[in-house]
């Protein structure tokens, strides 16, 4: 089937447009302080794992729950050398206990994958060779818990938006 | 704020590495995965070399590679 007009539309996102829209989105619910390298890095996270299907590829999957997560970065520790893997645990909790949080908390204590997400990162920033990101993601870890409700705000208002309406602009009054 | 300059950004590492791979993907198999783009008179981004319609060939939905 040839993907043209508006299906294609809809359906043919590159990575730098994934990115773009949850760096905007994320933008618009966050403090015009917040750290600009800190908010690019959790839109990069976001735009990662809406193209990452849950089933196993090449890549490692997106995870399903936070019992995955459990399973495959707790239970195996010989993976907690690995700064690569440590960043992507973070990263999943940020997922799953942010972005999803309303769909994880009814079978998964939040806070405290909350807590085991930022170990993950200050793992990661420890085993991290460059000066720049290990900084960063060592500030992800500081400052986990402000990303997870930002990221849980968001989800929210995504889902929320197709249902709301929106005011007609009334017309402007004649001049003169 | 935009993500014009990447020599700022540092991003989730696995983001990147997503990118690697379809470029890896599009190497091994001949078949070029073009960014879509927003302007709808562009044509498909979808390139195929001659041999494309083999069975074994990947199918493209979007920028993704699919099994046939």
């Amino acid at each position: 089937m040839s993907l043209r007009g508006p299906l294609r539309e809809l359906l043919a996102i590159d990575q730098r447009q994934t990115l773009e829209f949850f760096v905007l989105r994320l933008q618009d619910i966050s403090d015009p302080t917040v750290d600009r390298q800190e908010l690019l890095y959790n839109a990069s996270v976001l735009a990662h794992y809406a193209q990452v299907s849950t089933q196993p590829d090449v890549d490692v999957p997106a995870p399903r729950n936070l019992g995955a997560v459990f399973d495959h970065f707790v239970a195996d520790t010989t993976l907690l050398d690995d700064r690569l893997m440590m960043e992507t645990a973070g990263a999943q909790c940020l997922l799953l206990a942010g972005f999803f949080e309303d769909q994880m908390r009814r079978r998964h204590n939040i806070r405290w994958y909350a807590e085991l997400g930022a170990s993950f990162f200050r793992r990661a920033a420890l085993h991290e060779r460059s000066l720049d990101k290990a900084r960063l993601l060592d500030a992800i870890a500081r400052r986990f818990e402000p990303w997870r409700r930002r990221h849980a705000q968001l989800s929210r208002e995504l889902r929320e938006q197709p249902y709301l309406l929106t005011p007609p602009v009334p017309p402007e009054p004649p001049r003169g | 704020m935009s993500v014009d300059s990447p020599a700022e950004v540092i991003p989730f590492e696995r983001f990147l590495e997503c990118r690697e791979r379809r470029r890896r993907i599009a190497a091994a198999t001949g078949t070029v995965v073009m960014p879509a783009s927003t302007d709808l008179s562009i044509e498909p981004e979808l390139k195929e070399r001659a041999n494309a319609d083999a069975a074994d060939s990947p199918r493209c939905i979007g920028n993704r590679l699919v099994d046939a």
